[in-house]
């Protein structure tokens, strides 16, 4: 043996165990896993088929399993409700003192036996529950906040309500996430949010209007949100005009119309939007939009357009010729989506008249510009060459 | 000329220990981060979000260049995401083929001009198609811009929403792809500004997953592929993530913000490929201006992409993205070793610098030190093959970790597929690492020659297009 060997075959033996220890634990993990899984699924089907009787052969099946597994599948999204629930308050008849003292830890390297435990505790819905993911919140681990927002969101309870109204204001977690936690609620929580519109935090203020979009219409959360569209922050004000739009509220298409005005492009925007899904002829008060300085408000307008081709339709036509650029091709832009070109284009008179006034086709191939004018044609069959001709002799 | 040679292989053998030393660091890394992102899911679920009102939108930007085979297929899956809201914007790239027919077919499309927000550079507009069938897909046909780039800012400005995901327009996408990945966003959205997440390869990708023999192919070049993209997606990826240094959001995959895309400038046509480019332009930007930023990875497989099954084709591949990774390195080079750029500055970029820019020109002075030693008869050819041996296996260990990741993470692979990919992993240096060493000395002479093409590789052969199945 060289010298070289000497050094080099102990390397290759280390890496070769290496290699094949890692290897064999991949397998026997994967294999402990899909027995596991089996089991998993032979317990369903019994839980299924369950008669009282079979719920006992459950049970006596799940004190065989190791109180890990259990936990584990409790935790797993993978595991079917009804599973969930059995292996939980399995895991609590016989280990409720560990599960407990687990749910309470405030080690952070047992966070997830934590999390664990706390997920168990909330799908048997155990009183203590709620005082434990109110110990979890308090905490500044982002993963075990994360999971008791979700957890408190199942529970669904007042209390459980109010702890998340709470970590909402004190922005303990991604409001977005607590949001919509709150917003699933089956319980009445307008009552929670009406404080918050004072707040001094403009964030609060935004998601409180926003979840109270599912109350709009009851008349003093009309009057609070209604308040809120003069808000000093356009986040609010954008958003205010959408809840109240959201069910049609009797003041939300006063507050959308004075919105329109607003300083603040997408405070415009979202006024825009709000008026699509309202009643009434809001063409006259959304058109001007057409013309905006921005892209954003301009779409918008567009949209609400769309929404009500009918009401808007005179309207639109005088556009057409509108000194402002973006206004003619929003117009034409509208009128072809809606169909009203289309139609127009299936007119022999629209397309053959060759007097000193263009037709409206004409009028409106000239305002949309040359691919607006190649799109009908491809549309409608008809030759881009002369369609090209027509929007001249539009213009 | 002795001594010469044997500085040069203690230097060849000095720059091996610092690569499988680093891609320990990254797997020990990574590990910390699968297991951080597998309990999040499992603590948190996914239910709430895919319901809620609260969750952003997104526009899907797939561009499409001669994709008539995978073209339909892989619009359907990105109609089937499982998203409360989001757009499909398709951007046919000047293809020569039926790719529009196929589309226009499939999706009932119908010519509409829609005037777009022109904030990013782009080749001309030809017409803009809605579908009637689903009102969500919108179809560009614009001039061939001859890179992905051009067609992505394209898609970029007709995109209506606050999130960008660029994708392949030849991947099959899963169905929670979207929730999986905007899950993370969520959490913090002011701060994660881009994300990517993991690609499977296969043959067909469009074809059932469940009629093929699971994720494992019947080649052996589609095996070692899938070896790589296990260790690049898994092992170095989630490490870099975790570090928040993430070096590449993958093309197949990058979720990014609106605001951040067009703040950046869009795409950039002058580089072999966009997506490594603009990760490093998106860290230089938000580490310059000193912004708080995430870019994240995730473990999850968002889709199935084809992945060449020639020789030929592969090493076309990856040539093209070994000359991007030069033209990168070269191009930021100002970042490397930098404390101003931080972690990304300090460690990602040398890290690329020495395993990916380097790696052909080692690998070729290591050959032609020993030809020279073999001609000086200075080879012992038992220590040499003792060498191999170690270097084997240590990258095989490497890949297993990765398969551990991909097993504690998602189990896609059945179990015979999985002790099949071990079984490989030893072999992958000597039969698999000689088609990738050639693809990154072509790529090499290519950026010298100021090679900048978009030569995607050849098709892989098919009887007819056929359906799919979402995964």
């Amino acid at each position: 043996m060289t010298g070289t060997e000497r050094y080099l075959l102990p390397v290759l033996g280390v890496f070769a165990l290496a290699w094949l220890g890692l290897a064999i634990y991949v397998l026997v993990v994967r294999v402990a896993h899909d027995a596991a899984r089996s089991a998993l699924r032979r317990i369903h089907a019994l839980v299924i088929r369950a008669g009282e009787r079979d719920l006992q052969t459950v049970g006596r099946l799940m004190r065989w399993l190791p109180r890990r597994l259990l936990e584990r599948a409790v935790a797993d999204p993978a595991t079917p409700a009804r599973l969930s629930e059995l292996f939980a308050a399995h895991v609590l008849e016989w280990y409720p003192a560990q599960v407990i003292r687990d749910a309470g830890t405030a080690t952070a390297r047992k966070r997830w036996r934590r999390v664990r435990a706390l997920k168990i505790l909330t799908i048997a819905r155990w009183n203590v529950a709620v005082e434990l993911l109110e110990d979890a919140l308090a905490t500044d681990e982002e993963e075990l906040v994360a999971a008791a927002v979700a957890m408190l969101g199942a529970l669904g309870d007042p209390r459980s309500s109010r702890l998340l109204v709470r970590t909402l204001r004190n922005n303990a977690f991604a409001r977005s996430r607590v949001a919509s936690q709150l917003d699933e609620s089956h319980q009445p929580i307008a009552h929670l949010l009406v404080p918050l519109l004072r707040d001094t935090d403009a964030q609060v203020r935004y998601w409180a209007v926003t979840l109270l979009a599912r109350y709009a219409g009851h008349p003093g959360v009309d009057l609070e949100l209604t308040r809120c569209a003069t808000d000093t922050e356009p986040s609010v004000r954008a958003a205010a005009v959408e809840s109240l739009a959201g069910r049609g509220a009797p003041a939300a298409q006063l507050t959308a119309v004075a919105l329109l005005q607003d300083p603040v492009w997408f405070v415009r925007a979202h006024a825009a939007r709000a008026l699509r899904d309202l009643e009434g002829n809001n063409g006259p008060a959304v058109a001007p939009l057409l013309a905006d300085e921005s892209w954003w408000v301009r779409a918008a307008a567009k949209e609400t357009l769309e929404a009500r081709p009918g009401l808007a339709l005179e309207l639109l036509l005088g556009y057409l010729e509108h000194e402002d650029g973006f206004a003619r091709n929003g117009a034409a832009e509208v009128l072809q989506n809606t169909g009203v070109l289309d139609s127009l284009l299936g007119e022999e008179s629209e397309v053959e008249a060759h007097g000193p006034f263009p037709t409206t086709a004409q009028r409106i191939l000239a305002a949309g510009g040359s691919r607006l004018a190649s799109t009908a044609a491809a549309r409608n069959g008809l030759d881009p060459e002369y369609m090209e001709q027509l929007a001249a002799a539009g213009q | 000329m002795t001594s010469l040679v044997r500085d040069v292989v203690v230097a060849c053998l000095a720059y091996l220990l610092f690569v499988y030393g680093a891609g320990l660091a990254l797997s020990i890394l990574a590990f910390f981060e699968n297991r951080s992102r597998v309990r999040e899911s499992e603590a948190e679920g996914w239910d709430t979000i895919g319901r809620s009102r609260f969750t952003i939108p997104v526009s899907v930007v797939a561009p499409m260049h001669n994709e008539e085979v995978l073209g339909v297929p892989a619009v359907e899956a990105l109609l089937a995401l499982d998203y409360p809201e989001f757009e499909i914007i398709v951007v046919n790239d000047g293809s020569t083929d039926a790719t529009l027919a196929r589309l226009t077919e499939a999706f009932d499309l119908q010519p509409f001009e829609r005037f777009e927000r022109k904030v990013l550079p782009s080749r001309e507009v030809y017409a803009v198609y809605r579908s009637q069938s689903d009102e969500r897909l919108t179809v560009i046909d614009k001039e061939a811009g001859g890179n992905k780039a051009d067609s992505l800012n394209s898609g970029i400005n007709f995109a209506r929403f606050r999130y960008v995901c660029c994708v392949d327009g030849d991947t099959i996408y899963a169905r929670d792809a979207l929730l999986s990945s905007m899950r993370l966003i969520l959490r913090d959205p002011a701060r994660v500004i881009g994300l990517t997440s993991q690609i499977v390869v296969a043959t067909h990708p469009e074809l059932p997953y469940k009629n093929t023999a699971g994720l494992i192919e019947s080649t052996l070049l589609h095996n070692f592929q899938h070896l790589e993209y296990l260790r690049s997606f898994l092992n170095t990826r989630l490490a870099w993530s975790r570090m928040n240094a993430m070096i590449c959001t993958s093309g197949a995959f990058m979720l990014y913000r609106r605001d951040v895309l067009e703040e950046v400038g869009g795409y950039s046509p002058d580089f072999s490929c966009e997506d490594i480019e603009l990760t490093f332009r998106v860290h230089e930007h938000f580490l310059r201006l000193g912004r708080p930023y995430k870019i994240l990875s995730m473990p999850e497989p968002v889709g199935r992409t084809e992945g060449p099954d020639r020789i030929k084709s592969l090493t076309s591949q990856r040539a093209r993205w070994q000359r991007v990774m030069l033209e990168t390195a070269w191009h930021y080079r100002r970042m490397a070793f930098n404390p101003r750029y931080g972690r990304f500055g300090m460690l990602a970029i040398p890290y690329c610098i020495f395993s990916e820019v380097l790696a052909p020109f080692i690998e070729v002075i290591a050959l032609a030190t020993l030809a020279v030693a073999a001609i000086l008869g200075e080879v012992n050819w038992a220590d040499y093959g003792l060498v191999v041996g170690v270097m084997s296996l240590a990258v095989a260990t490497l890949t297993v970790s990765a398969i551990r990741l991909e097993d504690a993470g998602t189990r896609s692979y059945r179990f015979a597929d999985l002790a099949w990919l071990i079984v490989l992993s030893p072999l992958e240096l000597a039969v698999y690492r000689p088609i990738l060493f050639w693809a990154h000395v072509r790529g090499a002479f290519g950026f010298f020659r100021g090679d900048k093409r978009w030569d995607r590789f050849q098709r892989n052969l098919r009887e007819a297009p056929s359906g799919f199945e979402p995964l």
